[in-house]
């Protein structure tokens, strides 16, 4: 067993109520926040503290009977959401079938000390539950915010440490979670999985956060000095700026977490993964000179200020140099549409 | 035999597809499958009808190429005498298919593109490239996916339009009983149109509803393509005297 230091803990507070989100002050201090207590008073919150069964009766009174998709993991996978040992499939079956058999699954093995993994990740709340917004929301709409929730229900689950594209508070409803979190500029201590396939949509850390072998992965010892970590008790919820890398772990039986991603930017801006594909193919591969001139370029254009390349040139004359507004934007999906297509 | 495929621009990334005409394409035949979405266009060259399935008791629509099952009358040569094509030969081995996708959190059956190796126009060194040479789309599979887009509207939207039809009592059966000449004459059974007769007697709320629907001129068309049988008769005495021709030199 290697001995690791204690991780720092995330930085809390208790006076956030789901009808005044402090959403500038969280985006502008652009650190994670452990906001306690924020939807304690949600019905599924005091269901679940109850008992699993009031909360899975609670999930079921929404539940409109259409399909969802989950991932089933065999016992020996404990609970780790991950890949099979030569990284080309993940280690869980997906399956297809209703909310009321997953739960009586998660029901039927809350005692079980090896249980296999039930996990239903990023489900839209408005898709299968219809009406749960009425007493258990974030109040996102107060703020022009387009945040439509996710749910994600499962017994001892563990997503290994990743980051979304997004800005994220995530509502810890019924169980515990421990959320472990790092900064983006930790990326290469992290050990980052394959692009494709991933167990959730995002490159995932290939360290084992459980038990880390640092002969394999040294560097690993500098994610955990910058990490930060916190218990999310039922009613607790945490700010993870994006794209703050996280990994989640369900400490329960059965855990159910609802969360809002939003975008700091307007619709017709997209993912930045795009331009990293792009990147990947157009330029990692060029002589060390001709990537040194890229960055160069690339630090005039997109990572310094953002009229930068524009300002010495007339208004008229600035093009794409100049604001990026939802036409302009038009004119330059379809070029690269017409670019890209040879 | 059918061979289908995800298509995709490694595995198929020197795939052809031959778009002239012929038997050997499975052109010569004599009726094709046609869809709502498309009525404006067929309704210019073709006559277009309904069929029911026997089995599930569906409607269709179809497009009459010929008096009897493998008889083409638009098929000269390599050529298709018309302006334009039935979205249903204009596909080519391209079909339609539908996966369940999880997009989003959310599964959905997206619409993807099937190709059929077995098919007969399927090749690697004549006809359309499917692909541009660094594996963009080709502005013929560019033309196919706008076509394979009409079909899956037609088939989605057509099925409403056709219940509406039915419970209005104005799909009726046709019986083309024709003499070419004195030899030779065709009797197709199984077609059905829409009675002329019925839909003028159609009360103001029906005839409001099936306008708001847009199925009032869906009607229309598929009554107004019934002159194009003129032209199909036409062709076929055309052919038919051609056929007689030496004979009656001797």
């Amino acid at each position: 067993m290697t001995m690791t230091p204690p991780l720092a803990s995330i930085r809390e507070r208790s006076d956030v109520r789901p009808g005044t989100l402090p959403i500038d002050e969280l985006l502008e201090a652009g650190q994670p926040v452990v906001l306690r207590g924020l939807v304690r008073d949600w019905t599924l919150t005091q269901a679940g503290q109850r008992s699993a069964a009031d909360a899975m009766a609670c999930l079921r009174g929404y539940y409109n009977q259409r399909p969802v998709q989950y991932s089933y993991g065999t016992p020996d996978i404990a609970g780790r959401v991950f890949y099979s040992d030569d990284f080309t499939r993940i280690n869980c079956e997906v399956r297809r079938g209703r909310l009321d058999e997953l739960l009586d699954a998660i029901a039927a093995h809350l005692d079980d000390p090896r249980p296999p993994t039930w996990y239903m990740a990023s489900a839209h709340v408005d898709a299968l539950l219809p009406g749960f917004r009425d007493t258990d929301d974030l109040d996102f709409a107060a703020y022009g915010i387009d945040a439509p929730p996710r749910i994600w229900i499962g017994n001892r689950t563990i997503a290994s440490a990743h980051y979304d594209a997004m800005n994220n508070i995530a509502c810890n409803a019924v169980g515990r979670r421990r959320f472990t979190l790092f900064p983006p500029e930790q990326i290469a201590n992290l050990y980052p999985g394959p692009l494709e396939p991933t167990p959730g949509g995002q490159a995932v850390s290939v360290v084992d956060l459980a038990a880390p072998d640092f002969a394999r992965h040294p560097r690993f010892r500098d994610a955990l000095a910058a990490a930060q970590s916190a218990v999310l008790e039922p009613g607790d919820a945490i700010f993870i700026p994006n794209p703050w890398w996280h990994h989640v772990e369900g400490l329960e039986p059965f855990n159910v977490l609802l969360n809002y991603w939003w975008s700091s930017m307007p619709a017709h801006v997209p993912t930045p993964m795009h331009a990293l594909y792009h990147a990947l193919w157009s330029i990692r591969d060029r002589p060390e000179q001709e990537k040194r001139a890229w960055r160069a370029i690339f630090d005039y254009y997109v990572f310094g200020p953002a009229e930068q390349a524009g300002a010495h040139l007339p208004e008229a004359a600035r093009d794409v140099l100049g604001p990026l507004d939802e036409t302009r934007v038009r004119q330059l999906r379809a070029m690269l549409i017409n670019q890209l297509n040879r | 035999m059918t061979r289908y495929e995800l298509l995709n621009n490694v595995a198929h990334k020197d795939l052809r597809v031959a778009t002239r005409f012929g038997e050997a394409f499975g052109d010569a035949i004599g009726m094709v499958p046609a869809y709502p979405t498309e009525y404006a266009e067929l309704v210019r060259e073709y006559p277009i009808f309904f069929q029911k399935d026997g089995e599930s008791g569906e409607y269709r629509s179809v497009v009459l190429l010929g008096f009897s099952h493998d008889e083409n009358l638009y098929l000269q040569g390599e050529r298709w005498n018309a302006g334009y094509l039935p979205g249903h030969v204009a596909r080519g081995p391209f079909l339609i298919g539908f996966q369940e996708q999880n997009i989003d959190g959310e599964l959905r059956n997206e619409a993807v593109i099937n190709v059929d190796l077995d098919h007969p126009r399927v090749n690697f060194h004549e006809g359309e490239p499917v692909f541009l040479p660094q594996g963009g789309n080709s502005p013929y599979l560019e033309h196919v996916t706008t076509v394979l887009r009409v079909i899956r509207d037609g088939v989605e939207g057509g099925k409403a339009m056709y219940e509406a039809f039915d419970a209005m009592g104005l799909i009726q059966p046709i019986t083309l009983d024709i003499k070419f000449d004195d030899e030779h004459r065709a009797n197709v059974t199984g077609l059905l149109g829409i009675d002329r007769e019925r839909l003028a007697a159609l009360d103001a709320t029906s005839l409001h509803a099936l306008h708001r629907s847009g199925y009032l001129e869906g009607a229309y068309l598929v009554m107004a393509s019934m002159h194009n049988l003129r032209r199909l008769m036409t062709e076929k005495q055309r052919r038919l005297g051609q056929q007689e021709a030496p004979a009656n030199a001797v």
